[in-house]
């Protein structure tokens, strides 16, 4: 029975650690500019921009958003191979700048400009589209042969970029870098398994990117998977915004690819 | 640069030797009453200004001319010996000191004034007896927890035993008990240590001015020694806790000549908690520690000593229903064995031989209806060290020697029925470490004093080798015989890094190895001090300042997962780290009031290419002030009192700022991001704790009793565990769901009642 009584106490001891919520002592948060535009070759440009808000005193709602919309900067893009510009208008429906009657369409290899001025404030950016890539074939791979009920994977081959570095996204999940190995033949491996045997049918599509681009998508990921969680690191986004927040990145997606298992 | 170390060096040693005298006096220093070998007495001849202080294995040697001559031997808490000596041929002399009566209390083993007198800084004897008399969480004793009152060690979060030293990062610590390194040195996700009091006779802590005869981590060094076992008659204590009990017992098997300890320690949460668990579910947590020790001397010149180490922490569950039935268990823990051989060639050249194996190792076993699977992961070394200790003249003390280990790193094994897992095995990685060292101790004269140091590391792993050489160099002048002025300059290398996936210890922290992507980390550290003692060293007081500049120092990529990763060398980033600051001290050693006051200044900093746009930010442990004072006051035999007071800045936080949408492939079509604005940016609320404790001492005929009261945290201070954002959190005042940062406490007052006892 003394035994009963230690440990009752104990837990009454240890459940008292309380849970309380603490004010920051963090001063006040000034508002920025944020951008975020992904050219990509074949699409017309579209830029957000928008306020960033303090943190503590975000509300999760449709008016949160549309409140913080910027909807009279003046947004300039200019394609610096062929010297071209654009000044982009705002679009209600779209929510976004977008292209007018002189549009021009990202192009891979060329150099891009952002230029946006807003209530006296500048910002800058700039981003080079990436060359498409094409998958060179896909293999269907049978694991743990040993097993009644196996396992399949894709293997998908492409051509690598050369220079670069450059990140590599099949059907949009993480990324691959070909750093010391461009130019090479490179592999993916599907994520995902799959336990039912041929015949199968799949979709793939690869995207090249560009580091920046690539690490912004990476860490908005991360930071959204970890969300809530007390011991995980905090990732933090690093865009390429000169006097603001978020990215003026650039996504090649390559030709979608049907892969029939028989 | 080498070669004009290697010419000093070479210089001091020749010097000092050609103007040698004949005979040597030499021997062992021990407690009379319990045998123990005493580490840092001083022998000193007055009428020659000369002296030597025992090594770690409580040998000396003194050579001198064929004179008659006063010695006068000391240590911090017995009674000193004078000899008087007729030196005509080489002398061996093994002297006994007796303990101080009981009342005249202190605090410290080593001889008093040593700290001003070495040529050695950066470096604390940890007193054993505070370990014992300060209050403690839990009643639980724990070593770790003292050393983070010491000026220039940080503590973790809040009740964590763990340890920053210098600005350095948690594995930048070498841990060895009985020179066996311990990898994962905690217990109960790093709230305890593995260091049972009762069985440990020394600790060393070395945080800057290392000795060539350490290396392998940038930022500090703890020797632990255990103790040897008293080979004059049967002693035993032990205790009985709210969470543990423990009993360690000492004794001779032969008379003066073979000796044991043995002890152990183990936790009954298990126990207890059992007859709450619902019928059909098993479930328990503990965690235990056995040490054991022998001890054989052979002859005068010959010594053996074995000693082991074994402890692990063991959670498990089961659970049953009808046709079915779940065990998982998951253990962690220590092993390690020494084996030791001390023998004196000479009256001037002593030797020590050690073997060691060590061991760490996390496993998780699943049973699932007589199918089982098993994750396991750790570290084994192999290995073995020559120390050799050689007194050319009274002037020189030369330390040399080597060690080889062998280690096997298990990132992940993975056993079981094939497809049951959903991750594979990772390469088991064969790791060669060697270093060779020589360090001179030399005394120029009675103002200047050095200590001058090289060692030369060498690690290969999978074809990468890594050759280094570490200088280190210590100066003293002595203003008088009270105060000295030290300054000091070490390089440490680092090859093995620990990987942790949180702030707190846990078991699925891994340890990697250096290799042709992780290149070793290095650190450069300066210090400079003044030491001062008042009242015939009943007060020792410094001040100390330093500078480290760590290169190759690893984070990792946000998000990667470090347990089942077999890529994990490609997912760290390498930066650069620089701490400095200001230590201050003051000890009070003997008398009804003993204890010390610390504090610490400081700056730590790191820069990574990769992370915070490349800008430097402070370390999580960056805290500025770090103030902690302990005493202890021995009222009569019967009763005393002590406390420990801490306060420190808080650790740093990165915390979100603000936030904004970008556009995204989810149903509302966009994401919210979170502006975390500078890494490490906010501090948390400062941390302090006041604990009390108080001691009813009886002293029977055949045993002493002892019962003792622990208040931890007196005036239940909510200080920080962790903080965390909580993005839902509900504010119940204004009945709204809001973003807030959410503080964990988990320790309020905690008042303990233990019982000890000794015969």
């Amino acid at each position: 029975m003394k035994k009963v009584y230690l440990f009752i106490i104990l837990l009454c001891l240890v459940s008292y650690g309380c849970e309380k919520n603490i004010s920051l002592n963090i001063a006040k948060y000034d508002s920025q500019i944020v951008v975020y535009c992904i050219m990509s070759p074949f699409s017309y440009p579209q830029v957000y921009l928008s306020h960033s808000q303090s943190y503590y005193s975000y509300a999760d709602t449709d008016s949160t958003l549309s409140n913080t919309i910027i909807q009279n900067a003046q947004v300039i893009i200019t394609d610096q191979a062929i010297n071209k510009t654009d000044t982009l208008h705002y679009d209600t429906f779209a929510q976004s700048y977008i292209m007018g009657p002189r549009a021009f369409n990202p192009t891979p290899g060329h150099h891009y400009a952002l230029k946006i001025n807003y209530q006296g404030k500048v910002l800058t950016s700039e981003t080079t589209v990436p060359m498409q890539v094409k998958i060179n074939h896909v293999d269907y791979v049978k694991l743990d042969t040993s097993q009644n009920n196996p396992d399949y994977e894709f293997h998908v081959f492409f051509n690598s970029v050369t220079g670069g570095p450059n990140y590599y996204s099949l059907n949009g999940e993480s990324f691959i870098s070909d750093n010391g190995v461009a130019g090479k033949q490179l592999e993916i491996i599907t994520n995902e398994r799959f336990r039912h045997p041929p015949p199968d049918t799949a979709y793939f599509a690869l995207s090249n990117m560009n580091k920046v681009t690539a690490d912004y998508f990476t860490n908005i990921n991360i930071q959204n998977q970890s969300a809530g969680d007390p011991f995980s690191q905090p990732a933090i986004v690093e865009g390429n915004i000169n006097g603001g927040l978020g990215i003026f990145g650039a996504n090649a997606p390559g030709p979608t690819l049907q892969v029939i298992v028989k | 640069m080498k070669r004009l170390f290697g010419s000093v060096f070479l210089f001091f040693v020749f010097v000092s030797v050609v103007s040698a005298q004949k005979y040597t006096i030499s021997g062992y220093i021990k407690d009379a009453a319990t045998g123990e070998v005493l580490i840092g007495a001083s022998l000193y001849v007055p009428k020659l200004k000369v002296g030597a202080v025992t090594n770690a294995y409580g040998f000396y040697s003194l050579t001198l001319n064929a004179d008659s001559v006063g010695l006068a031997i000391r240590f911090m808490g017995y009674k000193p010996v004078f000899k008087k000596i007729d030196l005509r041929k080489d002398i061996e002399l093994n002297v006994g000191l007796q303990t101080l009566e009981l009342g005249e209390v202190v605090i410290t083993g080593s001889k008093a004034s040593e700290n001003v007198e070495k040529p050695q800084m950066g470096v604390i004897d940890v007193p054993i007896t505070s370990v014992k008399e300060l209050p403690a969480i839990f009643g639980e004793k724990d070593l770790f927890k003292v050393l983070q009152l010491l000026p220039g060690v940080q503590s973790g979060s809040e009740g964590s035993a763990g340890f920053y030293v210098r600005g350095g990062g948690a594995d930048e610590n070498l841990i060895l008990l009985d020179e066996a390194v311990i990898y994962n040195p905690f217990h109960m996700a790093g709230f305890f240590s593995i260091f049972n009091g009762d069985a440990i006779k020394s600790v060393d802590l070395y945080k800057g001015g290392f000795p060539a005869q350490y290396g392998g981590r940038l930022s500090s060094i703890i020797d632990v020694s255990m103790k040897d076992g008293n080979d004059q008659g049967f002693h035993g204590e032990g205790g009985i806790g709210l969470i543990s009990s423990r009993l360690m017992l000492e004794g001779p098997i032969v008379k003066n000549k073979v000796s044991f300890m043995v002890s152990a320690r183990r936790t009954y949460l298990d126990v207890l908690i059992k007859p709450f668990l619902p019928v059909g579910t098993e479930a328990a947590y503990y965690f235990y520690d056995l040490n054991a020790k022998v001890n054989y001397i052979i002859s005068d010149k010959d010594r053996v000593y074995l000693s082991g180490y074994m402890g692990a922490d063991v959670l498990s569950t089961s659970f049953s229903s009808p046709g079915d039935t779940t065990g998982i268990g998951v253990s962690w823990g220590n092993s390690s064995a020494t084996a030791r051989w001390n023998h004196v060639f000479s009256p001037k050249l002593f030797a020590n031989t050690t073997m060691i194996y060590d061991d760490y190792n996390f496993s998780i076993n699943e049973q699932m209806n007589n199918q089982e699977a098993k994750i396991q992961s750790g570290i084994q070394d192999i290995g073995g060290k020559i120390d050799f200790d050689w007194f050319p003249s009274p002037l020189n003390h030369v330390k040399f020697g080597a060690t080889y280990t062998y280690s096997e790193f298990i990132p992940s094994l993975v056993q079981g029925p094939a497809g049951s897992l959903g991750f594979a095995n990772e390469q088991t990685k064969y790791v060669h470490n060697a270093a060779g060292y020589i360090n001179d101790e030399y005394t120029y004269s009675e103002k200047w004093s050095f200590n001058i140091g090289l060692r030369a590391p060498y690690f290969d792993y999978k074809q990468t080798t890594y050759i280094e050489v570490e200088p280190r160099f210590t100066a003293k002048y002595a203003l008088n015989k009270t105060t000295s002025l030290k300054a000091s300059y070490a390089m440490m290398y680092q090859n093995i890094h620990l990987l942790s996936s949180t702030s707190i210890s846990l078991p699925t922290d891994i340890w990697i190895p250096s290799s042709n992507i992780v290149k070793p980390e290095q650190s450069q550290q300066v210090s400079a001090g003044i030491f001062k003692n008042f009242l015939d060293n009943a007060f020792e007081t410094s001040a100390e300042v330093y500078y480290k500049k760590s290169n190759n120092v690893i984070e990792y990529q946000p998000g990667t997962d470090i347990f089942f990763n077999p890529d994990i060398d490609n997912a760290l980033y390498f930066g650069q780290g620089w701490s400095y600051g200001l230590e201050l001290f003051i000890k009070k050693n003997v008398g009804k009031f003993t204890g010390w006051l610390g504090y610490t200044l400081s700056w730590a900093n790191l820069q990574f290419d990769q992370l915070n746009n490349g800008d430097p930010f402070p370390a999580t442990y960056d805290r500025r002030h770090d103030f902690s004072i302990t005493g202890i006051y021995n009222f009569n035999k019967n009763w005393s009192f002590s406390t420990v007071f801490i306060y420190e800045t808080g650790s740093s936080l990165t915390v979100p700022l603000g936030t904004y949408n970008v556009p995204w492939n989810t149903n509302s079509g966009y994401i919210q991001v979170l502006d975390y604005g500078a890494m490490n940016a906010y501090k948390l609320p400062p941390y302090n704790r006041l604990d009390i404790g108080i001691k009813y001492t009886k002293q029977h005929k055949r045993y002493q009793d002892e019962w003792r009261l622990d208040i931890y945290n007196a005036y239940s201070r909510e200080n920080p565990y962790f903080v965390f954002i909580d993005p839902n959190y509900y504010d119940a005042n204004a009945n709204i769901v809001k973003s807030a940062a959410v503080q964990i406490s988990i320790f309020p007052i905690i008042p303990t009642v233990s019982y000890n006892f000794k015969f």
